[in-house]
């Protein structure tokens, strides 16, 4: 036919399709890694994953320079996760290479991205148990991480968190071991930059603030010998904003409530005892959220979103002043709502 | 049943006595003589009578037994005398060459005074030989009615009467073709069918000029409204009580001697994926099944279209779990899907003509032999994908559920076009085919009335029955877009219901 | 004066609502949340609901005129006389051809840059010219049917969206009305581009059986169209960030799930709407100077494929569409009330 009358076909079993990509800071030059799955044309063998990488000094020309890596059409629709270095992350910032994403159409904008510690060649490279292909392996990490225990971050969420002038970003934190590859936390950025990173028992904690929860487990120590521990805890937060005289107020209540699955050395029977554990559990969340919060001001860093929240709320609110000269010094009420629900199977 | 021999003595009859204008009984006793099979003999050497018949039109014994002792009576002396003492009904005394000469081709006996005579007695002797009624094949059904027409126009008019057992069931006779001279009924109920949609049934049938008509589908195709289109516009059934359900309806339709069918209109689209038994089971059931068969015409249409568009152009659409299928079946493949496709189609379109053209048995075991082993083969040798193997296997299967059989030739060849289109543009040419073939469908009529109905012209009322089967009490109204006379075919009454204890 | 549409190519007044559906949906419907949310930004929904309200009565205005005046030719001769009436009838050839071409450039721009980026433009304008050109022929009523299965088969389409629980910032639509009025009305300007489209009522008010009673019609598919605007209005404002939704050329693409489909089968919904425009400016063109409408039909066909020729970059694609939106703006709520207030003037003084 006769050339633009009809598309460049390009049949799927041609193409090298790249579904995770990485992104490393190698001496001051970006290099991207991308991961392809060789399938195999008989049904008993498994597909195998491949890596392509390439450097280059800036990242706009990352994708196009893949093709002179590979025989095949390289097409980057399909990639479902996209890794960070660390050093990148803090050095040049990851929205060139998210800009790249979401300018092209063609890249289905449904995809998990990540920060890492190491660099992503290793993670990439690395083959995974239970023959599962790299990307799969890792879109199911993130994936059942996020519903049980990480905030929901994916890519269009990181670009949410990006553009609003009220909150700021962050993103699953990966950290390579063995031939897996564990969650430690999550990745705390101001704007694109990454600033610092909050572990993950504090994920737990600072996720009962922006999310509602159904999933997640809580371990409380009364001391050495005694304490209790809870599982599929629901929460939900409740932020109240009110503006008055003398300047905003912001107050948020937690609910949480769940099942009681162990409990160390207390005798439980009692009404009276089950509404001291809950007064204890209450307490000590409070605790760890106003530490997160603190720590989140120290940092001038407000991934709660608390600037976002007050702009929805307060008419023609001035963000940026508020986030230089309020932000650091705001008073945040956070009031504990804790409920036991039951004591297991036994009493 | 004619045999080609008499076909061919009919048309050699025919030609010789149109040659001459103005002809005589003489001439047509000539021209008849040529036939092996034509007799005329006097009846005795006393009684004044001649008879003439075609041997292989007439019932032989019947002569024997019912004519031949009057005509050798010397004390009937007249036509007229004869006339009423021959124990035959449809007896009449014709003078007008034409009239004798139909009479003669269709059976008659006929009985001259003397050989100069032009005044004749016809006395109708016809051999019936037909077979008899038969289960339908092409339209079969697990429950309801398993009469299924034949060739004998009387016996098809018997099985619809006798379903109909109204006076208002009109059946107008026509003679069409100018040598088959071929017996088409038209069918209708006064009082409930709108008048001009019998009005141009009649004049259409009316208008045919053909000189063979053998079956009605070529009716069919002389009067369709757009004769170029591959969508039937009649629909043809071979179910008396289907038919009955349409007259009741208000539509009409027509039959013809010698075809073991017959043609409903107006149609609609949707109506060729109705089968009777929907209305013989509960509605909840034939409602399921129903959307079942318009979602497998859909799918048998558009499958393997999707597949050259996904595999060629689109494969971001492709789940993540089915990738890996998908391209590991297409791996060894040597050509690019359309090929694949087009091999497969035309693969799958051999076996069934091949099965239609043989006996039904070896009919099966050849859809076997092609199904199963050239299917594993052409997989085996990397001849075609397995996953569009699949699909091949569900289209066609799919394409087999439609209950009318033109219907499912139509989608047979519906889906050459969007595999062309797919090739073309993806998605986007399949858009393109759709957008072409909707606009024809907008335009085509049946008898004059809108083929997409109740789509468009959008009757909601009409999907009652159309499209999603309501349970029967609700089917009250016949079809709007019929405009029929009588709008309500009942009037609904409600059971009441003994109240439940607890509104007591 | 005209002779009236003949009854059989009449279409039952119920079928008002699925002309003016049609031609208001259209190809706006993907960037529309970011042209609104310029001005009136997460408030733009309120600028929609107040669009609507003055296009409506914009509809009460055009039916009134056209129960005592058969189309808008007819009109524009008794109130300007036959020689300016002409002249202006000119106007509307240009102003509905304009509207095709503006529907046939934006989408080709979709299909462009979404599916098909190495397809010459020329292929695809051909494609979807020859297509409404089809559409045209075929007469009014298969129009008509041709957007009745759109609206039907089509539009539901738009439902399969990414809608993921927890990314839904329902609190990015508060405060209300946090926008100055200025900056409302310039977004109502905006939306009013999306509403138009039923001037083609203008025209084919005599091909409605029992015209008056479409009325209810008109408006109800005016309604409908605003539930459709405001859902692809706010399903990207409660997904996106006001500011990440401003660099997004169509939002209502980046959430919908089908895009690949949903773009191609869209081409069923514009096929009407341009064949609606095309059937318009060729009508006016017979009734004006008793040319054949087929040959008219050809000529507008033509003049449409060699001006979209001419667009190729989106900086041109925007200043057209800006241009049009103006256009379409004062003729709309300037040039049709005069008309209006004219003609009730005329009738007024025949009577005295």
């Amino acid at each position: 036919m006769v050339t633009g009358c009809s598309p460049q076909s390009h049949y799927i079993e041609d193409i090298q399709y790249l579904q995770a990509m990485g992104f490393d800071y190698i001496d001051g030059e970006v290099q991207a890694n991308g991961t392809t799955t060789i399938f195999m044309p008989v049904a008993e063998s498994l597909p195998q994953s491949e890596t392509i990488n390439v450097s280059r000094e800036d990242l706009e020309d990352l994708y196009s320079h893949m093709q002179a890596e590979s025989s095949r059409y390289v097409d980057t629709s399909r990639s479902r996760v996209h890794l960070f270095h660390q050093d990148l992350a803090a050095n040049e910032g990851i929205f060139g290479v998210i800009d790249t994403i979401q300018r092209n159409p063609m890249i289905n904008q449904n995809l998990k991205i990540a920060m890492t510690r190491g660099p992503t060649k290793d993670i990439l490279n690395e083959e995974y148990p239970f023959h599962l292909t790299v990307h799969e392996y890792l879109v199911e990490l993130i994936e059942l991480n996020q519903a049980e225990q990480l905030p929901i971050v994916d890519f269009q969420d990181f670009l949410y968190q990006y553009y609003a002038e009220g909150a700021d970003p962050f993103l699953p934190l990966l950290e390579k071991a063995q031939n897996r590859v564990d969650v430690v936390g999550i990745a705390l950025f101001k704007e694109d930059k990454y600033i610092e990173e909050l572990s993950l028992d504090k994920t737990h904690v600072f996720r009962k603030l922006i999310d509602e929860t159904e999933e997640g487990t809580i371990n409380i120590d009364i001391d050495e010998s005694r304490g209790f521990a809870l599982h599929h805890l629901s929460s939900s937060p409740d932020w109240t904003i009110k503006q008055d005289a003398d300047g905003i107020y912001v107050k948020v209540n937690v609910n949480i409530q769940g099942p009681l699955r162990e409990a160390r050395n207390i005798n439980v029977s009692k009404p009276a005892t089950i509404q001291q554990l809950e007064e204890l559990a209450a307490r000590d969340f409070e605790k760890q959220m106003e530490e997160i919060v603190h720590f989140f001001q120290e940092n001038e860093i407000d991934p709660i979103g608390i600037g976002e929240r007050i702009g929805q709320k307060v008419r023609n609110f001035d963000i940026k002043r508020w986030e230089k000269e309020e932000y650091p010094n705001l008073n945040v009420d956070i009031n504990v709502n804790f409920t036991i629900e039951n004591t297991g199977a036994v009493v | 049943m004619l045999t080609t021999g008499d076909l061919m003595f009919k048309k050699h009859v025919y030609k010789k006595l149109n040659l001459k204008k103005g002809k005589t009984l003489e001439d047509l006793i000539q021209a008849c003589q040529k036939s092996f099979d034509f007799v005329s003999y006097q009846a005795t050497e006393k009684a004044p009578f001649h008879l003439h018949y075609i041997k292989s039109l007439v019932d032989e014994k019947q002569i024997d037994s019912h004519i031949s002792s009057y005509t050798k009576n010397p004390e009937l002396p007249t036509l007229i005398d004869l006339e009423q003492s021959i124990p035959i009904e449809g007896t009449k005394i014709i003078q007008k060459i034409e009239e004798i000469e139909q009479s003669l081709l269709s059976g008659h006996v006929i009985i001259q005074v003397t050989k100069h005579d032009n005044e004749v007695l016809a006395v109708p002797v016809q051999q019936k030989e037909q077979r008899s009624v038969d289960i339908p094949e092409n339209e079969f059904t697990v429950i309801g009615p398993k009469e299924a027409f034949i060739e004998s126009l009387d016996v098809n008019l018997n099985l619809i009467r006798k379903r109909l057992p109204v006076p208002e069931l009109v059946i107008k006779e026509f003679i069409v073709g100018s040598i088959s001279k071929s017996r088409v009924a038209v069918l209708h109920m006064d009082g409930i069918t709108n008048t001009q949609l019998v009005q141009t049934l009649t004049e259409r049938i009316n208008e045919v000029d053909y000189d063979e008509i053998v079956d009605s589908s070529q009716i069919t195709q002389l009067i369709s409204d757009n004769p170029n289109s591959y969508f039937p516009q009649l629909l043809e059934t071979e179910r008396p009580e289907r038919v009955a359900s349409a007259l009741v309806e208000g539509k009409v339709v027509f039959t013809m001697e010698g075809s073991p069918q017959a043609m409903i209109g107006p149609t609609n689209l949707l109506e060729f994926f109705s089968s009777p038994d929907d209305h013989y089971m509960m509605w909840p059931l034939s409602m399921f099944f129903r959307i079942i068969r318009l979602l497998a015409v859909l799918f048998s249409v558009l499958a393997t279209s999707v597949y050259i568009a996904v595999t060629t152009y689109h494969h971001e659409v492709i789940p993540d779990v089915l990738l890996n299928t998908m391209v590991a079946s297409r791996l060894e493949v040597p050509y690019p899907p359309i090929i694949e496709v087009i091999l497969l189609e035309l693969t799958v379109e051999l076996l069934r003509e091949a099965g239609a053209r043989l006996p039904s048995r070896i009919g099966q075991t050849i859809g076997i032999v092609g199904g199963i082993v050239i299917g594993t083969a052409v997989v085996e040798a990397s001849l075609a994908s397995s996953v569009l193997l699949i699909l091949i296997g569900l289209t066609a299967l799919s394409s087999f559920t439609t209950p009318i059989y033109q219907m499912g030739n139509t989608i047979r060849i519906l889906r050459f076009p969007f595999i062309i289109f797919a090739q073309w543009f993806g998605f986007f040419g399949m858009a393109i085919c759709l957008a072409i073939h909707l606009l024809h469908l907008i335009k085509l009529t049946s008898l004059g009335y809108p083929y997409l109905s109740p789509l468009y012209p959008f009757r909601v009322r009409d999907f009652r029955d159309e499209i999603l089967k309501l349970p029967i009490q609700k089917l009250e109204n016949r079809p709007e877009v019929l405009r029929s006379q009588k709008k309500k075919r009942f009037i609904s009454k409600y059971r009441k219901h003994p109240p439940k204890d607890i509104e007591e | 004066m005209h002779p009236e549409a003949k009854v059989t190519k009449q279409v039952s007044p119920f079928f008002a609502f699925f002309i003016v559906t049609v031609m208001q949906v259209g190809v706006g419907i993907f960037t529309l949340p970011r042209t609104m949310i310029v001005d009136a930004g997460h408030d733009g929904w309120i600028a929609i609901v107040f669009s609507a309200v003055l296009v409506s009565i914009i509809i009460r205005i055009i039916y009134a005129m056209l129960n005592k005046g058969d189309t808008i030719i007819t009109i524009q001769n008794k109130v300007f006389g036959k020689t300016l009436g002409s002249f202006i009838s000119l106007f509307w050839v240009f102003y509905y051809s304009l509207f095709v071409l503006i529907t046939l450039v934006a989408y080709v721009e979709i299909l462009n840059v979404w599916i098909f980026p190495e397809v010459s433009l020329w292929v695809l304008y051909l494609i979807c010219m020859l297509l409404a050109y089809n559409y045209t022929t075929s007469g009014f009523r298969a129009i008509i049917g041709g957007s009745l299965l759109a609206v039907l088969f089509v539009l539901p389409f738009l439902f399969f969206s990414h809608l993921p629980q927890g990314q839904l910032h329902f609190g990015s639509l508060f405060p209300i009305f946090d926008h100055s009025l200025h900056e409302m009305w310039l977004s109502t300007k905006t939306m009013t581009f999306q509403f138009l489209g039923f001037e083609i009522l203008l025209m084919a008010y005599p091909f409605i059986k029992q015209a008056p009673r479409s009325h209810k019609w008109a408006q109800i598919g005016l309604v409908f169209s605003m539930i459709i605007y405001l859902i692809a209005f706010i399903l990207p404002v409660i997904y996106f960030h006001e500011r990440h939704l401003l660099t997004i050329i169509w939002p209502t693409l980046t959430l919908w799930k089908m895009e690949y489909i949903g773009m191609s089968i869209w081409l069923l919904v514009l096929l009407p709407n341009m064949a609606f425009g095309l059937w318009s400016a060729s009508r006016v063109v017979k009734q004006t100077f008793n040319l054949s409408q087929r040959h008219s039909l050809r000529g507008v066909t033509l003049v449409i494929f060699g001006c979209a020729l001419l667009f190729t970059t989106r900086i041109e694609i925007q200043s057209l569409s800006a241009f049009t939106n103006r256009l379409g703006f004062y003729t709309i709520f300037i040039y049709i009330p005069i008309l209006f207030l004219l003609q009730a003037l005329i009738i007024k003084r025949r009577r005295l």
